[in-house]
């Protein structure tokens, strides 16, 4: 196998080195192959670093490697032009090159290089001993800059580190009398366009791609999926220039039966006018998922009638139960502080039938010091001793699980209970969206296919205003800002929990996970941008800028799992115990070399569905074959391929 | 025996079948059922029953449950009921030797005794008159049983209670153990169904393995008759200079003992060390000479390892499993809810896992010795067959990838753990004793470190999790022969003295390997792992001497760190101790740390940046999220966590549909080759096969340890509310949202 460094000589730059996996004719080749493990340990390890768009390739000692991962083959984004060795992306500039920059790694040591600032990224390559080495780090990502004194080395010698939102930190150490422009200036201009007034880069990029990611969500076609409307739910435009509700989509689904007039007044009552609307209808038994903010119950417990009718009618949509309930994801205890702060809950006894549950999710500044308090433990070294109670103390895994039952909860009650749920927070697009679109993904098969989940993403996120902008701060130097909140990303690790209890229900793989949270902070496209659906039709964003979708559906292939079977019509439950839960190491860790995944399974699969392609090729063509030589009685040209050596498979059953 | 009479007419039942194997029994379980006994094996016999037991189902503290018979024999404890729903399909992984009520002897780990609801650990000769209501049994795979006494007469549940007690708990002589008497019963063809597993019971596969690894040491058979030492095992190899003299200084101790050789010569011995006292110097200089043997006649040097320096006494490892298999002792829901709050940090404080990751660092070490440095190593400790065994066996595990095929790596277990002399009938406590200082799972230690091993590089193991699984539990069936003695003497001492086996010459006991004792052919299928991908074979070579060759030998230049040179060559040092006074000491692994493992990184980190083969070597991770549960094992009979429709199962049953797919697209390709014509036109629908009775979806993932479901009405499962309260948030709770924009 290709393990030895000295045994293959001169098989360095080893990429065309490897031979196609069956050649056609040659049976020999094909059994042998010494391609498959080591080769698509390679190949993987170039799909997740590619993810990742910015690099760590190597350490500086082993050159071969890295010159296998080359960055023009991944299934990433495919680079225009290049500059100075650095790869561009279509409407990419260089903004300015450093030379004699030190890149202080936490894991290979002192890396000597030139670094590149474009007006996406940042582009460090490693020169003499070290030119095998690159780092590639959009700077969407970074969120903050922070100059560190590195003293007795002299007035010119400045350190500069860059805290990412993906949980690691850069250090650079720079000359500055050696550089004309400051460095850490020409950062924070590209790094934080908006407190300059600048566009993002998103604006600037000008890849096109095959496929149209803006197609994937049309909103009267996702409900209308769903069977609606029907005679109780309609499709309204009340909402269509956002006057009803500026933070909610255009599309609305609303009972039929409502007045105008009682619906303002609901509007009144609720927080931020997000009233309740449909998200989601059981195909069978017509229950549903309604979301919505809280209602402005306050101090004194006001009423409104008109509010209590509207639950009333959500639950009478459905003729299978006689009641509703709702769920208030926040803790019991903190709603009573909203009731005092005049936002509140709805009461059992002035909603009749209504059956109200407290999820006890803490808001999201629990959840934002949460994961710092994560990247303590997992970056840059993993703390070893005592690595799960360290875990334990961040109490991400406990908040995942508490999302998980809480979203669980909801599906229980709409499959066993057959009864309709209302969710809300206290505004409605946090942990409501969390908890809807979990609810949503164990409830209906479709989104967890590659596309449904996109169209998930878009509706319960995008559309309904989850603040994107503020909850990940794009392009904004405010990184103490106490809106940012990793929601999303709790989200997104609940999604891979779900994959991971049940990994042949869904389509997409963990790489597409990964795509989705990178790009998330990446601003290279326009999806994530902004906090709701009226902005985004201000700024014209789906004309302006690519879409996310349109990147991932160019090339499915890299984003499918191939273990998917669909499991049409079965509720996923994802066990709630912390034993089933796990650090997503891949994500969170992923900076750490030693973290680097081994080999995973699709790919053996991959390779073995390959395999079987082949071997059916083979056996379609030897009945083409026989069928003609009995009537021809003569088939020079395709004489039979010396089979008898796949006797030798490179993967035995039993 | 206490209760041989009372059992009385029962017993009586045939249980003599001589020469038959265990598939040919089966007439005589249908006339067993009609008793509503279980179908005893051959050898077995009833000592006491109770009717109207009610076995309590692991549900929510109810009484809900089935009635049936309690009965202990001498193989098992077992419980069988008319109610019991004979229904669901055959369960596809039947052990042959015991049902899902049936718990053998051995397997009993702890018994509880409910007294009008207070809890009392059974420690033997305990209250001989008064009975519990309750009997609580846990049993050493980790399942829990329960079963109430309150409904049967007085009589049979003091009896049977007594009668378990007595079974399972106070110390018996080896001869009572179930395998003698299912033996004096049974014929088992024996060795041709040990297949290529080499037993090293023979001169033979001690020379094989020598030469195979092209060793150079001398193997001795002098000890063949235990003339020499009654520690050593019958064959062993020693390095060339080490005399017969040397072997009867200090009974066998002291001697390092071959294990493997490394293609460059080097090698690994193992060795009972001597207690080293400063005033003994005859022993100091004995030491000294064999460590001069080991290192002299390969012009290479030697790295002592003296185990018990670095890794826990076995007193600790067993302390430490203790802890940990609490967390999987589940007696009802309430209880799985408490534990899971604590999870993650009782996984730290009971060490378990700690103590595994102990090991495969200290296997990584001498595995570097070996692979990097080219040098000898001498593993020592007190006894040479303890932890010298977990670390040698982890070493020919991560080298030799003739290790990871199943027939290598029962050849191992035999040639390290039963030829090796490890205490099995000891550390097993098979007998009961009640002086536990001996006692600790240093097997099931190293199937541990395997599992990791397995979980990290699935597709370089012949074998699956399930076999690991299997053999842990097997390690407390007592039929096999393979987990019955201490030492190689102690084994042929039994066979030999008063057995009465003499008169049958050479006994034919099935070792744990024969896999068709407990399992039938499908069953056994499960043991083989469905990723393992095989070495393409080299024409005209024997396909594991080509493996050995193929070792990943580094070069030991890339092992320095190369000299950084440029702008900041003159600055880098100083930067560097700069950086690390301010909490960076976190942020560069400096070559000059104390860190013990920092070595160990840097060869695995060089070991991981080549490209991955499973047929070379195979290092684990280490670091903390990388050593992980044992879910199969400890999590298979805890309903709360079994995955419907999910679990690693549903990747695996399609790998193994595909595969079969695979073979039959072979065959039918190979077929073509012979008729060079295509007679009949197959489809493929015909090929491959529509849903499989294993499709994914109906699996669990327990699964093959619990049988399959055929709805889907399932219940998602919630911790219990007032868990709640121990929750934590912090002061960030009471913050609004969006603190500065309130309530419009």
């Amino acid at each position: 196998m290709e393990n030895q460094a000295g045994s293959r000589g001169s098989a360095d730059g080893a990429g065309p080195n490897r031979k196609p996996w069956i050649p056609s004719t040659c049976g020999p080749a094909a059994a042998e192959s010494p391609d498959s493990p080591s080769g698509s340990h390679v190949e993987w390890c170039k799909q997740l670093i590619a993810a990742t768009i910015s690099s760590q390739i190597s350490g500086p000692n082993d050159s071969r490697v890295s010159k296998r991962i080359n960055l023009t083959n991944l299934p990433a984004l495919r680079y225009g032009t290049q500059q100075n060795n650095v790869p561009l992306l279509p409407g990419e500039s260089v903004q300015t090159t450093v030379k004699d920059v030190m890149y202080i790694c936490p894991f290979n040591g002192l890396v000597n290089g030139t670094l590149t600032i474009t007006d996406y990224k940042l582009y460090f390559r490693g020169v003499d001993r070290d030119a095998a080495f690159t780092l590639d780090v959009n700077l969407g990502v970074i969120s903050r800059l922070e100059s560190i004194s590195i003293p007795n080395q002299g007035e010119d010698t400045r350190g500069l580190e860059l805290v990412c939102k993906d949980l690691r930190s850069l250090r650079l150490a720079y000359k500055t009398q050696q550089s004309q422009v400051d460095v850490l200036e020409v950062l924070s201009r590209f790094v934080f366009p908006l407190s300059q007034d600048q566009p993002l880069f998103a604006f600037l990029y000008k890849e096109q791609f095959p496929v149209d990611g803006w197609k994937v969500y049309d909103p009267v076609a996702e409900y209308k999926r769903q069977g609606l409307p029907n005679e109780s739910w309609t499709i309204s435009k009340i909402n269509s220039s956002y006057e009803v509700c500026e933070t909610y989509p255009s599309v609305l689904i609303l009972p039929t039966n409502v007045t105008d007039e009682d619906f303002r007044r609901v509007c009144a009552f609720r927080a931020k006018h997000r009233i309740p609307v449909l998200s989601w209808i059981h195909p069978e038994s017509q229950a549903s998922i309604v979301r919505c903010s809280q209602p402005l119950v306050g101090p004194s417990d006001r009423r409104c009638k008109e509010d209590e009718r509207f639950l009333q009618i959500i639950m009478d949509a459905n003729a299978q139960s006689h009641k509703l309930t709702v769920f208030d994801a926040r803790q019991n205890s903190v709603a009573d502080t909203n009731k005092a702060k005049d936002g509140g809950y709805e009461s059992e006894s002035f909603y009749p039938n209504v059956e109200l549950n407290f999820l006890e999710i803490p808001n999201i500044h629990v959840m934002r010091e949460s994961l710092r308090k994560m990247k303590d433990v997992v970056y840059p070294t993993i703390d070893e001793a005592h690595w799960h109670s360290a875990i334990d103390q961040t109490h991400w895994l406990e908040y995942i699980r508490l999302l998980l039952a809480g979203a669980a909860k909801m599906a229980d009650k709409l499959e066993s209970g057959k009864t309709s749920v209302v969710v809300h927070c206290s505004d409605g697009w946090d942990r409501t969206a969390q908890l809807s679109s979990l609810a949503m993904l164990m409830l209906d098969s479709y989104y967890r296919t590659l596309q449904g989940f996109q169209v998930l993403v878009e509706k319960e996120w995008i559309s309904f205003g989850h603040r994107f902008a503020a909850r990940v701060g794009h392009g904004d130097e405010n990184h103490a800002n106490s809106e940012r909140s990793p929601l999303f990303v709790q989200f997104i690790d609940c999604v891979w929990q779900m994959t991971r209890q049940f990994p042949a229900a869904f389509e997409f793989n963990e790489l597409f996970l990964i795509t989705v949270l990178d790009h998330l902070y990446s601003c290279l496209f326009g999806t994530f941008l902004y906090n709701t659906e009226q902005e985004r039709t201000a700024k014209e964003v789906q004309n302006t800028t690519v879409s996310l979708w349109s990147y991932i559906n160019s090339q499915p292939e890299d984003f499918t799992n191939p273990f998917y079977v669909n499991y049409e019509h079965h509720v996923l439950y994802p066990l709630v115990s912390s034993r089933h839960l796990e650090l997503w190491t891949s994500y969170y860790a992923r900076w750490n070399p030693r973290m680097r995944p081994q080999m995973p399974v699709q790919q053996t699969l991959k390779e073995l569905l390959m395999l079987r392609a082949e071997l059916q090729r083979r056996v379609e063509e030897l009945k083409r074959e026989t069928a003609s030589s009995h009537s021809l009685s003569s088939s020079p040209d395709h004489s039979p391929s010396p089979t008898h050596t796949t006797g030798t498979p490179l993967h035995t059953a039993v | 025996m206490l209760s041989l009479g009372s059992g009385g007419g029962k017993a009586a039942k045939p249980s003599f079948v001589s020469y038959v194997t265990p598939e040919e029994i089966r007439p005589e379980k249908e006339t067993a059922k009609e008793e509503k006994h279980p179908d005893l094996l051959p050898g077995e016999m009833v000592f006491c029953s109770a009717n109207t037991v009610l076995k309590l189902t692991h549900d929510e503290m109810s009484q809900h449950g089935v009635f049936g018979t309690l009965l202990c024999t001498n193989f098992r404890v077992s419980f069988t009921s008319a109610e019991e729903p004979g229904d669901v399909m055959a369960p596809l992984f039947k052990n042959k030797l015991y049902g899902e009520n049936d718990i053998p002897l051995s397997c009993v780990d702890s018994i509880y005794g409910v007294y009008e609801d207070k809890r009392k650990l059974i420690t033997g000769s305990f209250v001989k008159n008064k009975y519990p209501s309750k009997i609580i049994i846990h049993c050493k795979d980790l399942r829990v049983f329960q079963f109430a006494l309150t409904f049967c007469k007085e009589e049979d549940a003091k009896r049977i209670f007594q009668g378990i007690i007595h079974h399972c708990l106070e110390p018996k002589p080896l001869k009572n153990v179930f395998a003698f008497s299912f033996c004096e019963n049974t014929a088992f063809p024996g060795v041709q169904m040990q297949q290529r597993t080499m037993m090293f019971e023979q001169v033979e596969d001690w020379a094989a393995d020598l030469s195979r690894t092209k060793g150079n040491c001398q193997l001795f058979t002098a000890n063949e008759n235990f003339d020499l030492s009654q520690h050593l095992p019958q064959f062993f190899i020693v390095p060339p200079n080490v005399s017969e003299a040397d072997m009867m200084a200090f009974q066998g101790k002291g001697i390092p003992l071959w294990c493997w050789s490394h293609q460059s010569g080097c090698a690994l011995f193992k060795t009972a060390s001597l207690p080293l006292l400063p005033e003994e110097n005859d022993q100091n200089a004995f030491m000294d000479k064999m460590h001069i043997a080991v290192a002299d006649n390969y012009l290479c040097s030697v790295k002592i390892e003296d185990l018990s320096d670095t890794l826990p006494p076995i007193q600790d490892i067993q302390l430490s499993y203790n802890k940990f298999k609490q967390l999987f002792l589940i007696e009802n829901t309430n209880d799985f809810w408490v534990s899971d709050m604590k999870w993650m940090s009782s996984l730290d404080t009971c060490g378990w896992l700690d103590t595994i990751k102990q090991c495969l660092q200290k296997a990584v070490q001498v595995v570097e010795c070996l692979e990097k440095e080219n040098t000898n190593v001498v593993i020592m400790e007190e006894g040479g067959s303890d932890l010298c065994c977990v670390i040698s066996s982890l070493v020919q595990l991560m080298l030799d990838p003739f290790y990871r095929t199943l027939p290598g790596f029962q050849s191992l277990v035999q040639k390290e753990w039963v030829a090796g002399g490890h205490n099995f009938l000891e550390r097993c406590n098979q007998l009961h004793m009640k002086d536990k200082e001996n006692v600790s799972p240093v097997f099931l230690l190293f199937l541990e470190c395997v599992w990791q091993l397995f979980q990290q590089h699935a597709p370089a193991f012949q074998f699956s999790e399930t076999y690991l699984t299997v053999l842990s539990d097997s390690l407390h069936v007592p039929v096999f022969c393979t987990f019955l003695f201490n030492s190689p003497y102690h084994r042929a001492s039994n066979f030999t003295a008063d057995s009465p086996h003499v008169h049958r010459g050479p006994v034919s006991w099935p070792t744990v390997w024969d896999w068709s004792v407990q399992f039938d052919c499908k069953a056994q299928d499960l043991l083989i792992n469905p990723l393992y991908v095989e070495k393409p074979k080299q024409p005209g070579r024997p396909s594991h001497r080509s493996k050995h060759q193929r070792q990943l030998s580094l070069p030991n230049s890339v092992f320095k760190t190369p000299p950084k040179k440029g702008f900041f060559k003159e600055e880098a040092d100083s930067l560097k101790k700069i950086l690390r006074v301010k909490r960076i000491s976190r942020w560069m692994l400096s070559p000059d740390s104390p860190q013990p493992s920092s070595s160990i990184r840097e060869f695995y980190e060089m070991w991981q940046s080549k490209p991955l083969d499973y047929h070379g070597l195979l290092l684990p991770c280490l670091e903390g999220p990388a050593v992980r549960v044992w879910m199969q094992r400890y999590l298979r009979w805890i309903q709360e966590v079994q995955i419907f429709g999910g679990g690693l199962v549903t990747v695996l049953s399609k790998m193994s549909d595909l595969l079969d797919q695979i073979q039959g697209l072979k065959r039918q390709l190979d077929c073509h080759d012979c008729t060079l014509a295509l007679t009949h036109q197959r489809n493929w629908a015909q090929i491959i096969p529509a849903e499989s009775d294993r499709s994914s979806v109906r699996l669990s993932s327990s699964f093959p340890f619990t049988n399959m479901r055929h709805n889907w009405s399932y219940k998602p499962a919630f911790p219990t509310g007032f868990l709640q309260t121990f929750m934590y948030s912090g002061d960030m709770a009471d913050k609004e949202d969006d603190a500065p924009e309130t309530v419009v």
